[in-house]
């Protein structure tokens, strides 16, 4: 094969274009940013300043038993469980759902599908926890599915958005090079379809944070267990500490997710 | 570089060509026909085409006359409704479409480089489908990156999106290139660059081809284009109907019928000088009047010469070879150079009409009048 220039052709081609070329800017050095660490550092002057703040105000017996240092680690860590798991779930179902969607062979499915998450989502949640423990009983499963169910829709239309985005040409260039349909699936769409799919995923992971508490009375465990105690007993001090968590949790989960974003999203089009 | 290129020879014979005789292999379009189902009129309607080995084949056309769509059939990314495609004999539709695709190049306008890869990735996409080991890989990747006219020290790690428009096509042709098919489709692929860029990157392939020697698809709705780069242009109608199949030359001095000529446009004439060269001349001696006048290289064409002419307001230039001062030109020369090529299309118009050649098709007949009574096919 003489598929070869003459050194001189080769070598003036290259200096011509070469003048045309924007600077060289890589952000793998930019991955991580000094801002990025507003967050963390303000969710733990928040807790830092109510954990003291317990531990000074007059609380009575059952206050101080109900926002203990032991039991908000517990609760919290289970929260954190929960929210885990169903975020497995909603990941292992709604992408391989969109991405059935957004295959000709099994688009029919759209419209049961995104009907299922839509109702998921509008259906109201403590009724839906409400019916889910008189018919499946109480416990973390029951919990979990329920807010799973709940928290599906943003990565399933994410998902179904983030692989149409993919420009058309890429995917006529990739399908014409000889790719096979499941080589531009895994090595074209869902690559490029990465960020919008975990921006989905962020979104019901700050869901599943909110709404897991509302499964408190199945038994599931998280912080729910302190602010709905307090409301009942009246405990303010309680209540604030219980919805501060929560708040805090969802804000650094989401800070998590943001980072497992940029990391997974490749260079190219980050 | 050259040591590359003999490496590749040896382990990819396909690829092997000594730079005269062509890697590329012959096509056959035989009654080929698209028809969209609830369409009257059929996309494609049984189109025949045969496409020599080597050669660049320009498929031009008003927008919707199927130009596209027939170009995609031949690597299947539009199945045919019916008619056979025979690639080096090959019937296409007996092939695995993916594996099919795999041994023909494909460049298209939007270029479609993968924007999350790095330009050494996409380039090496096509030979890692076809599983060849990684050392070969990465040296034609360097060797496609060279060709292409882009330092592969400094591109091939970077990614699309920090290239121009015009560096990203020379990369998609790399990529096309890069698994030595020995045939390419390009749909426009010069089409999206600034004209400057366009011409630059259509002197390139030209000069690349001429190496490579593939046999080539090309879709363009820009006749100039189609004149500039085609061994041979088809001129479609709607329906893919061909109109002429002929040499950039001929559609020029004798376009077959109307609609040709209206697709070739006003200054037939002027386009046709920029297909020959003066070496086709017999140069006047040199000239010692012509002392201060720039003088024009040997492989100038008749159009630049006759804008040299015009724009110093001469009658006569001197002709420069490797710097020397070895005839001059005149514009009598030039005439008469333009009435010969008159002559020898009027001659053709005499015997084309009688002589039956494989794969000509009617529109290569060039009386105006009779060109409605041969739209029958051989």
């Amino acid at each position: 094969m003489t598929t070869t220039t003459t050194p001189s052709d080769a070598g003036t081609a290259t200096e011509q274009v070469s003048l045309g070329t924007a600077p060289l800017t890589t952000r793998r050095d930019r991955l991580f940013v000094w801002t990025d660490l507003i967050i963390p550092l303000l969710c733990l002057a928040i807790v830092s300043a109510e954990l003291y703040y317990l531990s000074q105000a007059p609380l009575d017996s059952i206050e101080r038993d109900l926002v203990s240092n032991a039991r908000i680690w517990q609760y919290t860590r289970e929260h954190i469980v929960i929210t885990f798991v169903i975020v497995v779930i909603v990941l292992a179902v709604a992408v391989p759902l969109g991405v059935l969607i957004t295959r000709r062979q099994t688009a029919w499915i759209s419209p049961f599908v995104l009907a299922f998450g839509n109702v998921g989502q509008a259906a109201p949640i403590v009724g839906l926890i409400a019916i889910v423990g008189i018919v499946f009983g109480i416990g973390f499963w029951p919990v979990v599915l329920i807010v799973a169910a709940f928290s599906i829709l943003p990565v399933l239309r994410n998902t179904i958005v983030g692989i149409q985005q993919v420009d058309v040409g890429v995917i006529d260039a990739a399908r014409g090079m000889g790719m096979s349909p499941r080589g531009i699936l895994f090595g074209v769409e869902l690559p490029l379809a990465v960020p919008i799919i975990a921006a989905g995923a962020r979104t019901s992971l700050v869901l599943a944070v909110a709404v897991v508490p509302l499964g408190t009375d199945l038994d599931a465990g998280g912080l729910g267990q302190i602010v709905f105690p307090a409301i009942k007993l009246d405990r303010t001090e309680a209540l604030v500490a219980g919805g501060l968590m929560i708040a805090v949790l969802a804000l650094l989960i989401d800070w998590l997710g943001a980072l497992a974003q940029r990391l997974l999203t490749p260079r190219g089009i980050r | 570089m050259s040591e590359s290129a003999a490496t590749t020879t040896s382990t990819h014979p396909t690829g092997a060509t000594d730079g005269s005789e062509p890697s590329g292999v012959p096509i056959v379009l035989d009654g080929v026909t698209k028809k969209y189902p609830g369409t009257d009129s059929a996309a494609v309607d049984d189109i025949h085409l045969e496409i020599a080995p080597g050669d660049i084949v320009m498929l031009v056309g008003p927008s919707g006359c199927g130009k596209t769509t027939t170009m995609r059939m031949i690597n299947r990314l539009i199945e045919p409704t019916s008619g056979r495609i025979l690639i080096d004999g090959e019937d296409v539709l007996s092939l695995n479409d993916v594996k099919l695709r795999r041994t023909i190049g494909y460049v298209i306008q939007q270029i479609g480089l993968f924007p999350h890869l790095t330009i050494e990735a996409n380039v090496a996409m096509v030979p890692r489908l076809l599983g060849w080991d990684k050392a070969k890989i990465s040296e034609r990747v360097e060797e496609m990156l060279s060709v292409v006219g882009l330092d592969p020290a400094e591109f091939a790690h970077r990614y699309p999106r920090q290239l121009s428009g015009g560096q990203q096509q020379r990369v998609g042709v790399a990529r096309a290139l890069a698994a030595d098919p020995p045939i390419m489709l390009m749909d426009e692929p010069f089409g999206a660059v600034d004209p400057i860029t366009r011409t630059k990157l259509q002197d390139e392939f030209l000069n690349v081809q001429q190496q490579i020697k593939k046999t080539i698809v090309f879709v363009t709705h820009d006749f100039d284009e189609a004149v500039k780069l085609g061994d041979k242009i088809a001129v479609l109608d709607k329906g893919s109907r061909i109109a002429q199949y002929a040499t950039p030359e001929e559609i020029l001095t004798s376009p077959a019928d109307v609609f040709v000529e209206g697709f070739v446009g006003h200054g037939a004439t002027l386009k046709r000088l920029q297909l020959e060269r003066l070496d086709t001349l017999d140069l006047h001696s040199p000239d010692a009047a012509q002392q201060g006048v720039e003088p024009l290289p040997m492989r100038s064409t008749l159009h630049d010469v006759l804008d040299a002419m015009i724009a110093d307001g001469l009658d006569s230039v001197p002709v420069e070879r490797d710097g020397q001062v070895v005839g001059t030109v005149t514009l009598e020369d030039l005439l008469g150079r333009v009435r010969e090529l008159r002559a020898e299309a009027d001659a053709k118009k005499g015997t084309t009409t009688s002589e039956s050649r494989p794969g000509a098709i009617p529109g290569t007949t060039p009386d105006l009048d009779a060109g409605s009574g041969q739209e029958s096919r051989p």
